[in-house]
């Protein structure tokens, strides 16, 4: 990879991809996307995109932590306009991709690199700070829109304190759903997050019992999920919804939360994009509501996982949720 | 060639030709605008190839054609490192 040069910026259409997990050092690959805007459900389906053209796969430079730093250094400092947590398959896409309607707003969602830098074993706490905002910092320069929100993965409950920490006074949207629902949504179709080594055990903390199998380490990492959404939920900036509010909370008690105010043509904008299957890139498929079909493909030991493992942390979120 | 015309430097291997090129790509912007309007592989590699001609440096469309091949696998191996 080449090293970095006095054109690399973001206002020159460059953009952090990928932070190597395996090098002795931290470095962030950076691919060069002109003038593409994050506007794909995900982060990585708009990399994934550009990839399958030439130039940004010839366009590429590798930075370290103190260039990563000092790149950002140079860029304006405009704070994320929101976060977006979730516990995962609770509708957070939705909330996501109805911002995205607006114009004025820019959705970061689910960038890898963001993860990588706030769990990154190779540095210090403070380092890993400096790395997550620095990533914002530049992202939200790359935006190049009046405001942005980040809309975060679900591991990164696990780090929201020191996301908070980074940005106190940020907006916080906590999103939760039915655990039986999430749980079978997860077990047939699951996240990488959920499959044992993805996390770091001593992230997670020692199991209260020893783990079964698959389903069990995957309900067990999801009642981590839980636990962190509920000390987040409890955070001063944090406004927490059921799934099951949604997409009515949005316009009601999420867009006043984060301080913006919609004028009629984006109401009408963001609820086109209710209608829709949110996580689906071509922007085609109609969305299907499916909680009772989740709960009747629940078996019994799918239940006796949400029971044991996630049911607790949903009653607090429950109890900790905006009144819709 | 005549004499305004760079001499390709034999030493320079076709890696770093490649990465020199990147170089020039990366800040020269209407050379990277005409690339970044090419979407098919092979016109792109051919491309690419004849401009870095024209600035002394030489590597293969195969050459090229295997970077851009190993960094979009690593890519889709993202997970892994």
């Amino acid at each position: 990879m080449n090293t970095p040069t006095p054109e690399l910026s973001v206002s020159g259409g460059w953009v952090p991809f990928h932070v190597v997990r395996g090098a002795p050092e931290f470095a962030v690959l950076w691919t060069w996307l002109g003038a593409e805007r994050f506007r794909d459900p995900f982060f990585d389906q708009t990399v994934s995109s550009a990839f399958n053209h030439p130039l940004p796969l010839l366009l590429q430079r590798a930075t370290s932590l103190e260039q990563l730093v000092e790149l950002a250094e140079r860029a304006p400092d405009r704070p994320p306009s929101a976060f977006i947590f979730h516990v995962s398959r609770c509708g957070s896409t939705l909330v996501a991709q109805m911002f995205a309607r607006l114009e004025r707003l820019f959705v970061l969602s689910e960038a890898r690199p963001l993860t990588v830098a706030l769990e990154d074993p190779r540095l210090s706490p403070g380092d890993r700070r400096r790395a997550f905002r620095a990533l914002i910092r530049l992202y939200g320069c790359a935006a190049n829109s009046a405001g942005y929100i980040v809309k975060l993965d679900a591991r990164n409950l696990l780090t929201w304190h020191e996301i908070a920490e980074a940005y106190p006074g940020v907006p916080r949207l906590v999103l939760h759903r039915d655990p039986v629902e999430v749980l079978v949504s997860n077990l047939s179709n699951q996240q990488a997050s959920l499959t044992p080594g993805q996390i770091e055990p001593a992230q997670l903390g020692p199991p209260p019992r020893a783990l079964t199998g698959p389903e069990d380490y995957a309900a067990f990492v999801l009642s981590r999920f839980y636990a962190a959404a509920v000390e987040a939920a409890a955070a001063p900036c944090s406004l927490t919804l059921d799934y099951r509010a949604l997409p009515r909370a949005v316009e009601t008690l999420v867009v006043p939360h984060f301080g913006l105010r919609l004028g009629a043509a984006e109401v009408e904008a963001m609820t086109a994009a209710t209608g829709i299957y949110s996580k689906d890139a071509s922007r085609s498929a109609p969305f299907v509501a499916d909680s009772a079909a989740k709960h009747a493909e629940a078996d019994a030991a799918t239940r006796a996982l949400a029971a044991e493992w996630l049911a607790p942390h949903y009653g607090k979120l429950r109890a900790l949720s905006a009144a819709v | 060639m005549d004499s305004a015309t760079p001499h390709p430097d034999d030493a320079v291997t076709p890696a770093v030709a490649l990465a020199r090129f990147a170089d020039l790509v990366a800040a020269d912007a209407p050379l990277r605008t005409r690339l970044a309007t090419i979407r098919e592989h092979e016109v792109f590699a051919a491309a690419c190839v004849a401009a870095a001609r024209e600035h002394g440096l030489v590597f293969s469309a195969e050459d090229l054609r295997s970077l851009l091949q190993s960094r979009h696998l690593l890519w889709l191996q993202r997970h892994l490192w």
